[in-house]
């Protein structure tokens, strides 16, 4: 479903990605860790077209959609993005949020919130929501049933460890139900034990397998 | 989005509201008489004729000189159909540029010969004195001016005299109608000698009326309607009228042109005559900005307690024709 | 960036060169047409002109210096109080900005008629122009000043609080901090009175901005007139580059969550700052009042001059309106390019801001009085246009400014969940309102009252609210001008009041 080819990036002179190759099949939850600053969000960036790439290229579901000098718009890669933080448009409610980004009716994101947990507050802003409540309904965009590729930047950082466990079984079980593939990005491991099928490390520029839970 | 569709409304409102149908007879006209005393005017002869005046109002900040600029800007396009001027020297100055048209309006009949263009080009209405304004209250009746020559006196001592700068509107045309009038020496020592002997020059006639009214200038050269006003307002000065005894004081008149290439020529030839009316000119003089008919035997202010003036016998294109010469040599007298 | 997206990109600067640069080309154009000699003579001032600069320099200088430190003194005592007077004082900034300089010196007229020597004096004349000018220049720096207050990081003050007083805070940390924006507001307020000779001129007082306007309303000749200009224009542009730096400061800066600080404790100091509020608070607002209401026992008075004022009060808020729109239309696209190029654009944007008034009135003339498919000269839209050339740089500045301090993640979002012009419409236009409605509520207050080059592109039979007024002025405060003034401020106070509360409700 995903698939990097040689890619690489730099950034204000600094090689963030070097000739990187990474593939992910369908129904498959990747996890790549490592300290702030290694370019883990910059991964997910050139996956989602937010930014060109230098030299490679990417392919999701087989067909190219990125490489040097063009690339395919973002909201024409059929994707779910999980920003880090949240990033739920201030001037709409939760319901048409996921709305917006469905590009369907109310009924249809009120199912999404329902599934979310958080049917209740669909009438709500983001501001006038807990940041646990914001972060579900911004999982819940990305999430949202028959998006095939999903990339979640550390979806559970600065979360009460308490609602971390639940979200995460929550995810998981969303991923699983909609068979899609994942590239999760966390500075925590342990987060993603049980989900990952595999666990890789970005360190200069180069992604190599952690381990094999 | 609903604010954003009031917006859009209110918008289109206020663009409709912008575009106006066009009238079927109207008249374009540059005015450089203040505001505050032509639109009364303007609205009566709306009323009387049904024509719709649009006017432009010059600012007293350019004296008189930005319409009759904005008439040689437009000369290629002209857009005014007339000019009323609340002076003369710009209205003579558009004449030398060829940018007037004649008109024969009936009520121009009873103006004396050099109230008038004799080939039509344009006509005066109402008039301002320059006057001295004496503060009554520092001079004593013996002492005080009566002539311009007086100003040159030994008794007056440094700043006890003020004057506007010669260089600009009725100042000016003062300037030249004494060059035009003493020869040009004369004249050329008067301002020397004033302006050796310290007499305070100020940036406007309104500046002097001040000054005079306050004390801290004991006399000073000023137009009849910013003198009239201060006497109105109870300061304690009174009006000179100079040179009675001489050559007579000088009479600065309003004027009406006709401009070439007016778009609304028959029009503009109604508004002409109208303004030319003396029950415009009295209008005018009861709402102060002239002070007398620019007829002999005309409305006079009730400023001037009903004295017969003797006015200087100067054809303004004579005075128009001495300014640019004065002004230059002005400039160097008062190092400007 | 698809094929819309370079289309809107192409218009929208097309649209701001038209608007603010083309006025600029057209002056350079009719002053390279000059012949050599007449260059030189406009270009060397004479004696009483170089005496006039330095004049109108010093009277600026001022100003500006009157103004900031009232303006900072007001802003320290209102920062973090929520009492009446500070509340009273963040309104009344925002009202009084809308009323323009001329407006202030009607209320003031009386007092310095009072002085020995009013008029004529030379030193009464130009004490009162400062006064009142400072007064009309207040709002500015006491918002800018505030701004920057409150946009400190409260940890560093918490920090300073815990080793040293209140005043020691003052004096060491907050004054230091706060020198990028008092820079800034005494240069803007330098700025804008620099070009302004409309309050001067009322009180008998002859500045440089003003001989530049009686000199081409004495030649009508855009390219001399500009060259004059040069020694103006160019002190024009030397308070931009503080200003330059406040603002690339202000908007690169996330906006912090105000941590709840108490607000300044400095003994004497104290009562020093709440009489410097009370002075911005109450001096203008009563003088004002009192101004209007000398004359409010004539009524019929009044509605004469309300109805004789109405058609010319339509058309300047037609006029602000359209001007305010307009002036948004490119600042869209054109903010997101200052963001992204902010040393080259910073120019472009700002520098039409530094050309005097009549000099802009001038070269619409130069431009439009020809024979030209489009009929603007002599029209309503000659004055849209002077408002545009004049004020469409703030529209581009308030929207850059709110644009760098948006989480780039929510339009980023946008893009990966919707089609580019779909994004546009639903995320990035409504997220950029409130700025939008700042941007565009700074143009129609400021077109509404704008003077100076009005003065010289007015067309036929349709003046605006600010001549007149300013025309009535020239014979001292009347009942006549009292009640324009208020019209006036009415109206401006009545949409600013409306935006303030779509704002809020936006924000």
């Amino acid at each position: 479903m995903i698939e990097l080819k040689e890619v690489s990036k730099s950034i204000g002179g600094t090689l963030v990605l070097d000739r990187v190759n990474l593939s992910v099949e369908q129904g498959e939850c990747i996890a790549i860790v490592g300290p702030s600053g290694t370019g883990k969000t910059t991964l997910l960036r050139l996956i989602a077209g937010l930014e060109p790439l230098d030299s490679g290229s990417i392919l999701l579901r087989g067909t190219e959609v990125s490489r040097p000098g063009w690339q395919l718009p973002p909201h024409a890669r059929s994707i779910g993005f999980q920003f880090q933080d949240s990033a739920l448009w201030p001037h709409m409610s939760l319901c048409d949020n996921l709305a917006f980004a469905l590009n369907s009716g109310k009924i249809r994101a009120l199912e999404c919130l329902r599934r979310a947990g958080i049917e209740a507050l669909a009438s709500r802003r983001p501001s006038e929501v807990s940041g646990g409540e914001a972060r579900r309904a911004a999982l819940a965009r990305a999430l949202a049933p028959a998006r095939e590729i999903v990339l979640l930047d550390e979806p559970l950082t600065h979360l009460e460890h308490a609602l971390r466990d639940g979200i995460a079984q929550w995810i998981a079980a969303e991923l699983k139900a909609a068979n899609a593939a994942c590239v999760w990005v966390t500075h925590e491991p342990a987060e993603v034990h049980g989900i990952a099928r595999r666990i890789l490390t970005l360190k200069d520029g180069q992604l190599r397998q952690m381990q094999s839970p | 989005m609903r604010p954003c569709l009031l917006f859009v409304c209110l918008v289109l409102l206020l663009v409709s509201g912008c575009r106006q149908s066009a009238p079927p007879r109207e008249v374009v006209v540059y005015v450089s008489v203040d505001q505050i005393h032509a639109e009364p005017v303007l609205k009566r002869f709306e009323q009387q004729t049904g024509i719709a005046v649009r006017a432009v109002y010059d600012v007293e900040a350019a004296k008189t000189t930005g319409l009759a600029n904005r008439i040689v800007a437009e000369r290629s396009r002209p857009q005014a159909d007339l000019f009323w001027n609340g002076e003369f020297v710009q209205t003579l100055r558009l004449q030398a540029e060829g940018l007037l048209a004649p008109s024969s309006p009936a009520s121009a009949a009873s103006l004396p010969a050099l109230m008038r263009d004799p080939q039509g080009m344009w006509f005066a209405s109402g008039g301002r004195f320059r006057a001295i304004l004496v503060n009554t209250a520092k001079l004593q009746p013996a002492n005080r001016p009566s002539r311009i020559e007086d100003f040159l006196s030994p008794r007056w001592h440094g700043g006890d005299l003020a004057i506007a700068l010669p260089l600009f509107g009725t100042s000016a045309a003062q300037a030249a109608a004494l060059y035009a009038t003493l020869g040009e020496q004369k004249a050329h020592d008067f301002y020397r000698d004033l302006s050796k002997r310290g007499v305070r020059v100020v940036d406007g006639n309104s500046v002097v009326r001040d000054l005079v009214a306050q004390g801290s200038a004991v006399a000073g050269f000023a137009d009849s309607d910013d003198s009239c006003e201060a006497i109105a307002s109870g300061a304690p000065v009174q009006l000179v009228l100079p040179d009675q005894d001489g050559p007579g004081t000088l009479l600065v008149p309003g004027t009406v042109a006709k401009l070439a290439g007016s778009p609304h020529p028959r029009e503009a030839d109604a508004l002409i005559d109208f303004l030319l009316a003396p029950e415009t000119e009295k209008m005018l003089i009861d709402s102060g900005f002239f002070q007398v008919s620019a007829r002999p035997g005309g409305a006079v202010s009730p400023c001037l307690q009903g004295r017969t003036v003797k006015t200087m016998q100067v054809g303004l294109p004579q005075i128009a024709a001495e300014l640019e010469r004065s002004r230059l040599d002005l400039t160097a007298i008062f190092n400007r | 960036m698809n094929r819309w997206g370079r289309l809107a990109t192409i218009l929208s600067f097309a649209l701001f060169l038209l608007i603010c640069w083309a006025p600029v080309a057209a002056l350079l154009a009719a002053a390279l047409s000059l012949p050599f000699s007449r260059m030189d003579a406009a270009w060397l001032p004479g004696s009483r002109r170089l005496f006039l600069l330095l004049e109108t320099l010093g009277y600026s200088a001022a100003v500006a210096s009157l103004a900031t430190l009232i303006g900072t003194a007001a802003a320290l005592y209102c920062w973090r109080r929520s009492q009446t007077l500070a509340r009273a004082a963040r309104m009344a900034a925002l009202l009084t900005a809308a009323i323009p300089p001329y407006l202030h010196a009607l209320a003031w007229l009386p007092v310095s008629a009072a002085l020995p020597g009013h008029g004529a004096g030379e030193l009464t004349g130009w004490l009162s122009a400062i006064w009142v000018q400072a007064l009309a220049m207040l709002p500015f720096c006491f918002g800018i000043v505030l701004f920057a207050l409150d946009d400190l990081d409260p940890r560093g003050i918490e920090a300073a609080r815990i080793c040293a007083t209140d005043l020691r805070l003052l004096v060491r940390i907050l004054l230091p901090l706060l020198r990028p924006a008092i820079m800034a507001a005494a240069s803007l307020a330098l700025l804008l009175t620099l070009a302004d000779h409309s309050v001067p001129s009322l009180f008998s007082r002859s500045t440089y901005a003003m001989e530049l306007f009686e000199e081409f309303s004495a030649s009508h000749n855009a390219g001399q007139t500009l060259i004059s200009a040069l020694p103006l224009m160019i002190l024009g542009l030397l308070p931009l580059v503080p200003l330059a730096r406040f603002w690339q400061k202000a908007a690169q800066r996330p906006s912090r969550s105000a941590a709840p600080l108490p607000p300044l404790q400095t003994g004497g100091i104290t009562a020093l700052l709440l009489f410097a509020s009370a002075v911005f608070v109450l001096l203008p607002a009563l003088a004002l009042s009192a101004a209007l209401a000398q004359h409010f026992d004539q009524p019929s008075l009044w509605l004469q001059a309300i109805a004789a004022g109405a058609p010319d009060l339509a058309t300047s808020a037609g006029v602000a309106a359209l001007a305010a729109i307009i002036a948004c239309l490119p600042a869209v696209v054109l903010s997101r390019a200052l963001i992204a190029h902010p040393r080259t654009l910073w120019w472009m944007v700002c520098t039409p801001l530094a050309m005097p008034s009549a000099l802009i009135g001038a070269a619409l003339i130069w431009i439009w009085n020809r024979d030209l498919p489009l009929p603007i000269y002599g029209t309503f839209w000659m004055l849209v246009l002077a408002a545009l050339a004049r004020f469409a740089p703030l529209t581009v500045l308030a929207l850059a400014a709110w644009r760098s301090r948006m989480d780039p993640a929510l339009l980023e979002a946008s893009r990966v969940y919707a089609s580019p012009a779909r994004a546009f419409a639903r995320v990035e236009l409504p997220l950029l309102a409130p700025a939008l409605l700042a941007g565009g509520m700074a143009v129609f207050v400021l077109s509404l009252a704008e003077l100076g080059a009005s003065l010289l592109v007015t067309p036929p039979g349709r003046g605006t609210i600010a001549l007149r007024i300013y025309n009535y002025l020239h014979y001292g405060a009347s009942a006549a001008v009292s009640a324009l003034a208020f019209c006036l401020m009415a109206t401006a106070a009545i949409v600013l009041l409306a935006a303030a509360l779509l704002w809020k409700r936006r924000a």
